[in-house]
């Protein structure tokens, strides 16, 4: 049972990235606009509707 | 960084969003734009130095019209809340497997100090949950609480805190001193529920929230022109506008301010105070005002407002002053909460204490088993969880609840207004009669005249588009009287009775009337009438079989509205000005609450707003615009009416279901709390009911999906939700 001290802070570095990882969708506004996205393909270059600054 | 909102209403299709992206991206300070094409919007980031006025005058230049707009402002909410729910999700499903294998090994035993090594876990994964996504929860049920706790404070959200803290507290002691039980797993399971109800009920509500008054629709900008004439007109943004300045408004624009017509004719439609798409003649001196249309051409004005005190905004300052009280009517739950809460501290409290005296062991254990069982886990379900479904349940029939609030008094309805123009008529006319004057037979004539009435954009025209061979040619408008063309060989005229050499009485009351002459003689007259929609009077006459008031209430002539009225056989009230109608409306209101019943009102125009802001109930029909949707609580997405009837039969059933949900969380409640103050129950037992009895409320609610739809057709039809009405 000694495989559990790797294993439980193993699954707790796992949680912090999915959290992390979760956590920027929502910042980066992921979830918002779920249907409208699939209009993209309607655009005529590819990520019209966001442009990043360089 | 500053971000703004534009809202392009002509923004329809991805080649408009192409065209309004090259407008602005000459602008170098912008970092970032952002397109709703459902909301026809366009958000912009750029750098603080720009002038939102360069970015109105870029898309201006490319053939737009934009407005300001307000972004949503629930959105940064809603995604903290999201963001809290996901971590509660994640944090709870590592808590669970430490928490699991505690459980299992609970009766056999642990070897060595693994049971110590899962308890750590537990608390470890429990902590973002207890000190991130349970925020909420503190804020709002510690928050509003002040020294001198007289309950006031208190909401629904306190023993939800309370149940948090403590348990986790609890088993953080258990934890560190080595013995007892521990309840991460409830703690991390309670949060997470809790916050997936809260963030359904939060995204429901923000669904076609636009925030925007009546005045967001005007234009920005108006041509001002100096007084002695001489000079050009200079172009000036709308805010500018001060009483006494003389505007000139062009052809198809819409008036920014209140004023005196300057010169002898205009064509304007007002549609925004009448709810008539017809077109009327206003003279010298005549006042007009915001929010209509010029349809003729371009004429002068003398403002006697600003956009601020026009009519237009008094209008929309009765709409949100009635919106805003609409939604601060204290929620049924917290004024619960006000009476529950203390109790319940203060039962838990003799608890403890009591068992201080008999047995101090156990006085924990039982004071934790009071508030867990206690915790209204489901009283705060019950409702929402109806709600929701009953949300669900309608949207599949082609009703869009936007406010659950609002659902909640469509169980006692006792009156029923609507509007006529729009709601009850379908907004295409249709000839019912015509008369053939001289030779011309009326087939030939009704194929002449939807030859010309083609070129026509004029509301009378729409009854007139019947497929034709014919082909008008030499087509031109004559503003306010008709149009003329030429149809095989002939000169055809359309329009008002002189324009066509008829000799009329002035005091006809026929409006609806279109002449028609070939060659400058006299050859037709067409009647038209506005067509009821095909299900208006069966869904009429259901409402009144079920011991429902209906009435219309109408901005249109006596003698249309007394027409329909007569076919519906209900009482009517015609000319209705916004303010009349609002009214009216909050008089019948308060009638009807003080049976303790309530009002539904349905309408489409913008001369409904105040009407709709202030119904209990209200309703707006499919083929209207956002601005309309917005300030309604329920919209339609079918232009069958007898949507209203699925709307209130399914509010009924909803309404039992929430008793019925309410009445067992109580009962529960009831018999769980001696029990546990007894320690007869332990806490996990106390935390396995609470989850039990939230289930039996949930399912009980998931009952009103399978409810069958009320109104059976005929021809089965499935309603397909409009692309712009789809949820973002």
């Amino acid at each position: 049972m000694e495989i559990l001290l790797l294993l439980i802070p193993l699954s707790a570095l796992l949680m912090g990235a999915s959290a992390y990882a979760f956590l920027w969708a929502v910042r980066k506004r992921q979830f918002e606009q779920l249907e409208r996205h699939a209009l993209d393909i309607f655009d005529d270059e590819p990520n019209q509707s966001r442009r990043s600054d360089k | 960084m500053t971000t703004i909102t534009l809202s392009v209403q002509d923004m329809h299709c991805s080649a408009c969003i192409n065209k309004v992206r090259q407008a602005l991206e000459q602008e170098s300070l912008i970092e970032e734009l952002r397109f709703n094409p459902v909301r026809r919007q366009v958000l912009i980031q750029h750098e603080a130095p720009l002038n939102p006025k360069t970015l109105i005058h870029h898309l201006e230049d490319a053939g737009f019209h934009p407005t300001l707009a307000s972004a949503p402002k629930s959105t940064n909410e809603s995604r903290s809340l999201l963001a809290r729910l996901g971590v509660s999700g994640l944090a709870l499903m590592q808590t669970m497997m430490a928490q699991g294998s505690l459980y299992a090994g609970a009766f056999s035993g642990m070897e060595g100090g693994y049971e110590r090594l899962l308890e750590f876990t537990a608390l470890f994964f429990c902590i973002p949950v207890v000190c991130y996504s349970a925020m909420p929860f503190y804020r709002r049920g510690f928050g509003g609480l002040s020294l001198t706790a007289t309950g006031a404070g208190m909401s629904m959200d306190t023993p939800i805190a309370l149940a948090i803290v403590i348990a986790f507290l609890v088993s953080l002691y258990s934890t560190i001193t080595g013995h007892g039980e521990v309840y991460y797993d409830s703690v991390a399971m309670f949060t997470f529920v809790m916050l997936g109800s809260r963030y359904l009920e939060q995204r429901l509500r923000t669904q076609l929230l636009i925030d925007d008054s009546l005045l967001a629709s005007l234009p920005a900008t108006a041509k001002l022109l100096a007084r002695d004439n001489g000079a050009e007109a200079i172009t000036i943004p709308v805010t500018d506008i001060k009483s006494g300045d003389w505007l000139f408004i062009e052809e198809g624009q819409q008036l920014p301010v209140d004023g005196v017509l300057l010169d002898q004719n205009a064509v304007l439609e007002e549609a925004l105070l009448s709810g008539e798409a017809e077109w009327s003649n206003r003279h010298k001196n005549d006042v007009l005002y915001a929010g209509t249309y010029n349809r003729g051409p371009g004429f002068r004005l003398s403002a006697t407002t600003t956009t601020g005190n026009s009519r237009l905004a008094e209008i929309d300052h009765l709409a949100t002053t009635a919106l805003e009280s609409k939604h601060s009517i204290a929620r049924m739950a917290d004024r619960v909460a006000h009476v529950f809460i203390p109790s319940i501290l203060l039962i838990a409290l003799v608890t403890f204490v009591v068992w201080q005296a008999i047995n101090p062991d156990n006085a924990l254990t039982a004071t934790l088993a009071v508030l867990i069982v206690s915790c209204p886990c489901a009283l705060s379900l019950a409702t929402p969880a109806a709600l929701s479904a009953a949300i669900v349940r309608l949207r599949g029939v082609g009703v869009l609840v936007k406010d659950s609030r609002a659902l909640q008094s469509a169980h006692h309805i006792s009156t029923v207004l609507f509007d006529k123009t729009g709601t009850l008529t379908s907004p295409v006319l249709e000839i019912v009669g015509w008369r053939a004057v001289n030779d011309y037979s009326s087939q030939w004539c009704i194929a002449a005249a939807s030859a010309l009435q083609k070129h026509s954009s004029h509301p009378l025209a729409s009854g007139f588009r019947q497929g034709t061979d014919l082909v008008a040619s030499a087509v031109s408008t004559h503003t306010g009287r008709g149009l003329s063309g030429t149809v095989d060989g002939k000169r055809i005229r359309i329009g008002s009775a002189d324009f066509c050499g008829f000799q009329t009485d002035p005091k006809d009351d026929k409006a609806k009337n279109v002449y028609f002459s070939v060659n400058g003689q006299p050859a037709a007259i067409f009647e038209l009438e506005e067509t009821l929609r095909p299900d208006a009077a069966p869904t009429v006459a259901a409402l009144q079989k079920s011991g429902i008031q209906v009435e219309l209430l109408s901005g249109d002539r006596p003698l249309s509205c007394k027409r329909l009225a007569a076919k519906l056989a209900i009482p009517f009230a015609s000319k209705q000005q916004p303010e009349q109608k609002y009214d009216y409306l909050q008089k019948l209101q308060s009638e009807t609450s003080q049976k303790g019943k309530a009002l539904m009102y349905v309408g489409d125009g913008i001369n409904d707003i105040p009407a709709l802001a202030e119904a209990d109930l209200s309703v707006a029909t499919l083929e209207t615009s956002d601005l309309v949707k917005s300030k309604a609580d329920v919209v339609l997405l079918t232009t069958r009416l007898h949507a209203l009837l699925e709307l209130l039969a399914v509010g009924s059933s909803t309404n039992r279901i929430m008793l019925q949900n309410l009445f067992w969380a109580f009962a529960y409640n009831l018999v769980a709390i001696p029990l546990a103050a007894t320690s007869i129950l332990p806490p996990w037992a106390a935390a396995l009911g609470m989850s039990v009895s939230s289930i039996i409320v949930l399912s009980n609610a998931a009952r009103i999906l399978r409810i069958p739809p009320i109104v059976t057709t005929d021809e089965q039809e499935t309603y397909e939700p409009l692309a712009n009405t789809r949820t973002i």
